[in-house]
């Protein structure tokens, strides 16, 4: 279930990265032959590129890819391992539930001020949308952890 | 005591130490210190330390800085009245240190009556337009006919408007790119300050400068409402006298005076023309039709453009 | 307790965290909201936080990030990069660790086209790493020249760091560009004596090459490149006669990589997706890293750690070299545990006047601070390099590759002694082009 679900979110992720790239071409392109770059590729590069971005991140929480230092393994008994590991799960916990937490007001300002995006007048709150998708689903993520007793590497969880 | 009281404001600029903005309010923080015995500090956060140059309006309205100047072109739509003073016409013409004078004056003047929705949280202190920005190319650049055609960097809206109906392709390139587009030719031009052109030393990679009324780019002072209450009445007198409208002449003109000595720094290596005179008139009834339609759009929108630009023109007579 | 002693006390329970496993994103952002809302109030915190995963989310310029890390990608499903490293071989036959150079050269050669480190050290792990591990390479020197070589991209122009030093500097980029041209060939020549010296030391570190290839063999081995040569060339080309800007080639790199790939019928679909997936991976994993970092740097800007430097120096009254010496060594700590974007941001508007005053040309401090970045690229326990390297290579040890980047250190460091006592290498181009 939660696998079939990042599948998805990092096709969306997949097409939103593809129409970074096809934007800019275009661009490029247009440019090229009419004199007259397409204005508009920087907010549409913008906002395809948030999406992107965050749409993947829930897979790396899910997987617990995140970077981290090893150097105290060696020196850990299971036991010590254990707890060490539920309380990084912890701490991971709390920072991504104070990344989501501290977007709440930020995208209640946006929509109240009615925030456009220069060029194309796009709505800054639309932006907003996958970010909080991605963070939400993340938070998810690392709620799933804790139902893992070891810690999984990235084969485990490949999609 | 509330007359032993110290307090340190935090102030947050999205430019850098070296720019006019930031060297006049150094300027304020001097006099201040020596008016109140130390007692009124300014604590610096510049180059957008403290946050990107789009959220400073944010930073202070939410209170983590206390004062900050923001250019109000970051936010489109964000401040309908207040852009206005960007488009063409409403400052004064060419390059002198009134231009601005009297239209930010005038804004000031009515920022309770006009402005207080968009400055929702925020006390408005102060108001500078950066006057009339030029174009800088690499080939000659001397009439309309001429800036037919040409990839021209623009610095916000409502002169990426203006840039397209003179038949220019306006084009979006960040402040920081700026130098590498032109030197590169993926502009023709830019259309800046003398001081943007000295900034990122334009003149390296382009000669040619025409002088055109191109309008404005506007900067606001503004401070956290609470902050502000919460002044001890004695600082608060002190405080009045550099921010706020005893004191808006200096910032009227503050952005103006550093564009007439970047032109005279960099005359020897430029090449300076103005628009002839059958283009300007030309040029005035463009920049007249784009003003008006943009104050038509707010007044559909219930915010009383048309009525703002037309007080801005009759109040701001007193100020010359 | 003094705001300076929150931002010391910070910085050691950040590296405490880090060493106890908590992921480094996590230990970064837990010190810097904390941080943050002691000296300056939990609603500030929350807000500023609340806002940088937008802000980096859209951050135009970051877009070089997935779309080099793709181009990597494609080029080494495609077997570009592996026929690359073939050649290269073939063609210095009989040098010992011909690939590590090959590594760094080739580090050189992209950071021509890209602005960034972590995209020039994510694309060249992809590029160089399986080649390498096929040649039999220690990992150590593998990983430390990939490491240590992608920080050749923001010394070699174009460089997003010198960009937004020249915007806080007020410098010209150009002139930055300029100056920055010979510190970067000297520092990948640097590099290249540290494989020497490495391989002088323990040889098994890479194969030895004793068979004999004729001069033929060697000049047809360069025919194996052509995809790569016309890959660059269009890159590169378009870059400098201003087609499109350094942001929009990576997008052109990254086409141009599948579009080679496609018709020489060595890419399919299914690579085609599956780089996309794992370059999606990447970039979100190194996200969230520069979301913490990001908020870390904000709570840095409060302590007012700089100030505290620039009022030592000033009460030391101290020469100008051992000003410089002072300012380099504070930078040497820093990079321990910022990224380079914080570096630039919570040094440039303190120190840059400290180091005008000594003498030395903005210009000049601008190269200075981008090779002070570099050794914090690559110096535990923060390094954003490193990071790049753990995110490809996850079954790599974070602590190996901190080993493996050790003797490499020693690049930076000479360089940035060699810019104090003779500021000439930077400041002469400039100057010849355009006074
Ligand atoms: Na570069
Ligand atoms: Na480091």
């Amino acid at each position: 279930m939660l696998d079939r679900l990042n599948r998805l979110l990092v096709l969306l992720a997949a097409v939103a990265l593809f129409v970074v790239i096809a934007i800019t071409l275009f661009d490029i392109v247009l440019a090229l032959v009419t004199g007259r770059p397409y204005s508009g590729v920087y907010d549409i590069v913008q906002a395809f590129l948030a999406a992107s971005v965050f749409l993947a991140m829930p897979i790396v929480f899910r997987g617990e890819t995140n970077i981290q230092v090893n150097l105290i393994d060696g020196l850990l008994g299971p036991k010590a391992r254990a707890v060490n590991l539920f309380i990084a799960r912890l701490a991971t916990l709390a920072f991504m539930i104070i990344i989501g937490w501290s977007e709440i007001q930020p995208f209640r300002d946006t929509i109240l001020f009615g925030d456009i995006l220069y060029e194309t007048g796009l709505k800054v709150w639309i932006i907003w949308i996958p970010i909080l998708i991605g963070t939400a689903l993340s938070i998810l993520m690392v709620v799933t952890t804790f139902w893992r007793g070891h810690q999984a590497n990235a084969e485990e969880v490949e999609v | 005591y509330a007359q032993d009281e110290e307090v340190t404001l935090k102030v947050s600029f999205f430019t850098p130490p070296s720019s006019d903005n930031n060297k006049q309010v150094r300027k304020i923080e001097e006099r201040l210190l020596e008016a109140t015995d130390g007692r009124l500090k300014l604590d610096f956060y510049e180059a957008s330390q403290m946050g990107p140059a789009p959220r400073q309006f944010d930073l202070v309205r939410t209170g983590v800085a206390d004062i900050s100047i923001m250019l109000i072109g970051l936010a489109p739509g964000r401040f309908p009245l207040l852009e206005m003073l960007d488009y063409a016409g409403v400052i004064d013409e060419g390059v002198n240190a009134e231009v601005a004078v009297p239209a930010t004056a005038a804004a000031l003047e009515m920022a309770e009556e006009y402005l207080a929705d968009e400055m929702a949280g925020v006390k408005l202190l102060n108001i500078a337009v950066l006057p009339n920005p030029i174009v800088i190319s690499k080939d000659p650049i001397n009439s309309l006919e001429d800036l037919k055609n040409t990839r021209i960097r623009h610095p916000g809206a409502a002169h990426a408007v203006m840039l397209e109906e003179v038949g220019a392709v306006p084009t979006a390139v960040q402040s920081n790119e700026m130098a590498e587009a032109l030197a590169r030719g993926v502009v023709d031009g830019v259309l800046t300050g003398y001081t943007g052109v000295d900034v990122f030393q334009l003149q390296d990679s382009a000669e040619y400068v025409l002088e055109l009324p191109s309008g404005g780019m506007t900067f606001i002072a503004v401070m956290n409402q609470d902050s502000y209450d919460a002044l001890p009445d004695d600082l608060k007198e002190v405080f009045d006298t550099q921010f706020g409208p005893a004191n808006q002449q200096e910032w009227g003109e503050h952005l103006a005076i550093g564009e007439v000595n970047a032109r005279d720094r960099l005359r020897e290596h430029l090449t300076i023309t103005q628009l002839p005179e059958a283009d300007i008139e030309q040029f005035r009834e463009i920049t007249a039709g784009i003003r008006e339609e943009a104050a038509a759009e707010r007044d559909a929108k219930g915010v009383p453009g048309t009525e703002f630009l037309e007080q801005l023109r009759e109040r701001g007579e007193a100020y010359r | 307790m003094s705001i300076q002693a929150i931002g010391v006390l910070g910085v050691v329970v950040l590296i405490l965290l880090i060493f106890l496993r908590f992921p480094v994103a996590v230990a970064m952002g837990l010190v810097a909201f904390v941080g943050y809302g002691a000296i300056n109030g939990f609603d500030s915190a929350l807000q500023v936080m609340g806002v940088i995963p937008f802000d980096l989310g859209t951050n135009y310029a970051l877009s070089q990030l997935p779309l080099f890390v793709l181009m990597g990608d494609l080029a080494v499903r495609s077997g570009m990069s592996s026929r690359l490293y073939g050649a290269a071989q073939t063609i210095f036959t009989g040098l010992r660790g011909s690939q590590a150079y090959a590594t760094l050269g080739a580090s050189a050669g992209f950071g021509a086209v890209s602005g960034s480190s972590i995209a020039t050290a994510a694309t060249m792990t992809r590029v160089s790493v399986p080649p390498m591990r096929e040649a039999k390479y220690d990992d150590r020197l593998s990983a430390g020249s990939i490491a240590a070589g992608g920080t050749l991209g923001i010394l070699i122009p174009p460089s997003i760091a010198l960009v937004v030093y020249a915007m806080i500097a007020e410098q010209s980029v150009p002139r930055l560009y300029a100056a920055s041209l010979i510190p970067g060939i000297a520092l990948c020549v640097l590099y290249c004596l540290v494989v020497a010296v490495m391989l002088k030391v323990k040889p098994g570190m890479a194969p030895t090459t004793d068979e004999r290839v004729g001069f033929g063999e060697r000049v047809r081995a360069l025919g194996q490149v052509w995809e790569i040569a016309i890959l660059f060339a269009l890159v590169i080309g378009g870059l400098y006669t201003g087609i499109f800007t350094a942001t929009e080639a990576a997008a052109v790199g990254a086409f141009g990589a599948w579009f080679l790939g496609v018709v020489t019928r060595r890419l399919t679909w299914r690579d085609t997706f599956n780089g996309f997936l794992s370059t999606l991976k990447t970039t979100a994993m190194l996200y969230v890293i520069l979301i913490a970092a990001n908020a870390f740097t904000y709570f840095v800007v409060l302590t007012q750690i700089p100030q505290g430097l620039v009022e030592m120096v000033t009460n030391l009254g101290l020469g100008p070299i051992l000003v410089l010496v002072v300012i380099g060594v504070f930078y040497v700590i820093l990079g321990c545990f910022l990224e380079a974007f914080g570096m630039i941001l919570i040094t440039v508007p303190i120190l840059l006047p400290v180091v005008v005053q000594a003498g030395y040309d903005p210009i000049w401090f601008g190269v200075f601070l981008v090779v002070m970045i570099e050794l914090g690229m690559i110096t535990p326990p923060v390094g954003m390099n490193i990071f790049v390297m753990q995110a490809e290579l996850t079954k790599m040890k974070l602590s190996r590759i901190y080993q493996a980047v050790l003797p490499f250190l020693a690049a930076p460091i000479i360089l940035a002694v060699i810019l104090i006592l003779v500021p000439g290498i930077a400041t002469y181009l400039p100057s010849l082009f355009f006074d």
